[in-house]
């Protein structure tokens, strides 16, 4: 009963929507819709995919999807440390998670809505309330969806100016490491388990982009995908230089990514040659993985500081 | 439903019966043995056999089979042999075919349990979980039992089963509800959720071993009452047995067990509901060969289960939980359907 109240009163307000000038885009679902050619009042419902990409693309959303902390405050994953923006310090509308509250996207009176597969809010009912974009962040790859955005929104030229800033710290890092002849990897110690990717966010493009070489075993793991593996195989994603993060929203530091491999593999460390030889860097996750070109500065300059100009060891073929 | 408990096949002779454990002891032992020779890495038995006999704590290989794989073993022992006996007992004294840990909702209590604690109230002490285990499904199992006796009727098998399922139910709802209010931490729960023998503290063994060997005793002390009162409570009071003394130490048995695997290695289910079934098949209604033939059976069970679980697709796991469900659900039909013939 309440959804359908909701549904009623949005489509009160979809109508100035409607009275906008439009042009038809088409969606990752395939579904072709009608958006506004200059959309002024964005809800995004993925809050790392899609509105930390906006905010860096200079668009504020009206309205965005969050987390909430364990007392219960909403906060935009990620965005505090990688635009500077959250909930309690702009206009934007908390969402709440999955899925967003309805009646909340509703009241925020957008005239676009874009949403992720991974939002369980379903489209058929957000439809009742602005148009509908749904950009599959997965299958587009994390930075790819800053063009889709660019173009939704008509930014393109800060688009180019942020790919212009990142080519030239990809280019510093080429010219003052010799990327090519040293191994890195990004491991995270899970539920027993061991996960790898093939590319692990921003932090996996940057070391691609810059031309690093990556463990066989990572290499054979699909682009776009990650593996959980057995411990046992630990050595097989061994490198020169290992990464590995801790989550700064929940509290952690760098001794808990040691504790969470700690309790996947007991003295893990001595069988790691990154570990043994003092190569295993650690960085917080918001900025490792997170799709943000701020986030690609601060990773570029972090890979600079610890592997250029220092004496380290290769890892014995 | 009564029926099918009260009267299974009769019990097999002594003689059968004796043959059976050396030759389940011998399968139980080829499992662990099987279980620590395979994974994700390939080893060769020579350097399984030198890890066992001459360990070198800075040989990889080794610290796969010391630290990896055997503590990984012996719990699935424990915990295969823990559920099947809960199993046995519930349904001995419920006598319920469909009673086990999981459908009456012991399981869901004592995880339920844990993930407040552990999730909201920032538990983090190895020592108390299996305390806060056994609290949970201790309440999980009177809520289930006043419910049951509650409705017109009473405690019948068929009400005990329907109240089990809707605590259970319920229990899942309220997980999932503080699931919502902090994601976050739910994360490092979530596949232990799913019953997972993955990266288990082996300490929690230490604080829960001494409570599950008495358990275990006990439920092997009190096996031959549980055949008598699996006939009627009207026969075992008439031959004398103390049906509500009994039935307090077989609850406080099945609580134990139940929550030291729980807090060992998650929810785990179907195997407390289908090792007893495939036990009595062989050795017939006594509870005197049940419990000792479910407690072998079960540990050798959930050993074969992990071992699939482990070498299903390398160098990846399968949540030992999702095995035991995708193996027990099939095999439980089959039972039940050659039971009805």
């Amino acid at each position: 009963m309440k959804t359908a109240y909701a549904l009623a009163i949005a489509a009160l307000f979809a109508l100035p929507a409607a009275a906008q000038e439009t042009r038809s885009f088409t969606d990752d679902l395939g579904r072709t819709v009608e958006i506004p050619l200059e959309a002024q009042r964005i809800a995004s419902l993925q809050d790392l995919a899609i509105t930390v990409p906006l905010i860096e693309l200079g668009v504020m959303p009206i309205a965005s999807h969050g987390r909430t902390t364990p007392e219960g405050e909403g906060f935009i994953r990620g965005s505090k440390v990688l635009t500077g923006v959250d909930f309690d310090n702009s206009d934007i509308e908390f969402l709440g998670n999955l899925p967003v509250d309805i009646e909340a996207v509703a009241a925020a009176e957008p005239d676009l809505i874009i949403t992720t597969p991974w939002q369980t809010a379903p489209v058929e009912q957000l439809e009742a309330i602005a148009p509908v974009i749904v950009l599959d962040d997965e299958a587009r790859g994390d930075f790819e969806i800053y063009d889709v955005l660019a173009e939704i929104t008509g930014t393109q030229d800060r688009l180019a100016v942020l790919k212009d800033r990142y080519a030239g710290q990809v280019e510093q890092i080429r010219r003052l490491i010799d990327t090519v002849d040293i191994s890195v990897n990004v491991i995270q110690g899970v539920d027993g388990q061991v996960l790898s990717w093939h590319t692990y966010g921003a932090l996996g493009k940057l070391l691609r982009d810059a031309g690093f070489t990556f463990p066989e075993r990572v290499e054979a793991i699909p682009e776009g995908q990650f593996e959980r593996m057995s411990p046992e195989t630990l050595p097989e994603l061994d490198a020169d230089f290992l990464f590995v993060t801790y989550r700064t929203d929940t509290g952690e530091t760098p001794a808990d990514a040691f504790a969470h491999l700690e309790a996947v593999m007991p003295n893990f460390c001595e069988f790691l040659f990154a570990c043994t030889s003092n190569q295993m860097i650690v960085m917080p996750r918001e900025e490792a993985s997170a799709s943000s070109y701020y986030g690609l500065g601060v990773l570029s300059y972090t890979v600079l500081s610890h592997i250029s100009g220092r004496q380290f060891e290769h890892k014995p073929e | 439903m009564n029926d099918i408990a009260a009267s299974p096949a009769p019990s097999a002779p002594p003689l059968r019966a004796w043959s059976g454990v050396p030759l389940l002891i011998a399968v139980l032992g080829a499992l662990f043995l099987l279980h620590i020779a395979v994974g994700a890495k390939s080893l060769p038995i020579g350097t399984v056999v030198d890890a066992l006999t001459a360990f070198d704590p800075a040989e990889f290989d080794h610290v796969i089979v010391m630290n990896l794989r055997l503590p990984r073993a012996v719990i699935a022992v424990v915990v295969g042999a823990c559920l099947s006996v809960a199993g046995a007992l519930m349904q001995g004294v419920t006598r319920n075919p469909l009673a086990d840990p999981g459908l009456l909702g012991l399981t869901a209590g004592a995880s339920f349990a844990v993930v407040m604690a552990t999730a909201l109230f920032g538990l983090t002490s190895m020592a108390l979980i299996p305390w806060i285990a056994a609290a949970g499904a201790l309440a999980a199992a009177l809520v289930v039992y006043f419910i049951a006796r509650w409705v017109p009727g009473g405690a019948t098998p068929l009400s005990l089963t329907l109240a089990g399922a809707a605590i259970s139910a319920f229990l899942a709802a309220c997980i999932s509800i503080a699931h919502l209010l902090s994601e976050d931490t739910f994360m490092n729960l979530r596949v232990w959720l799913t019953g997972s023998l993955a990266g288990r503290d082996i300490t929690v063994l230490v604080y829960t071993g001494p409570w599950l060997a008495i358990a275990m005793l006990l439920s092997l002390a009190l096996a031959r009452q549980v055949t008598v009162l699996a006939m009627g409570d009207e026969v075992a009071q008439g031959l004398g047995v103390r049906t509500t003394s009994l039935k307090l130490q077989i609850l406080v048995a099945v609580v134990v067990l139940t929550a030291g695997s729980v807090a060992l290695a998650g929810p785990l289910g179907f195997i407390g509901l289908v090792i007893p079934h495939v036990v009595r098949l062989y050795v017939g209604a006594d509870y005197r060969w049940i419990v000792p033939y479910s407690a072998l059976a079960g540990a050798a069970y959930l050993l074969a289960v992990d071992i699939v679980a482990r070498i299903a697709i390398p160098p990846q796991e399968i949540s030992t939980g999702i095995i035991t469900a995708m193996v027990g659900a099939p095999l439980f039909v089959h039972l039940v359907r050659r039971r009805s013939r």
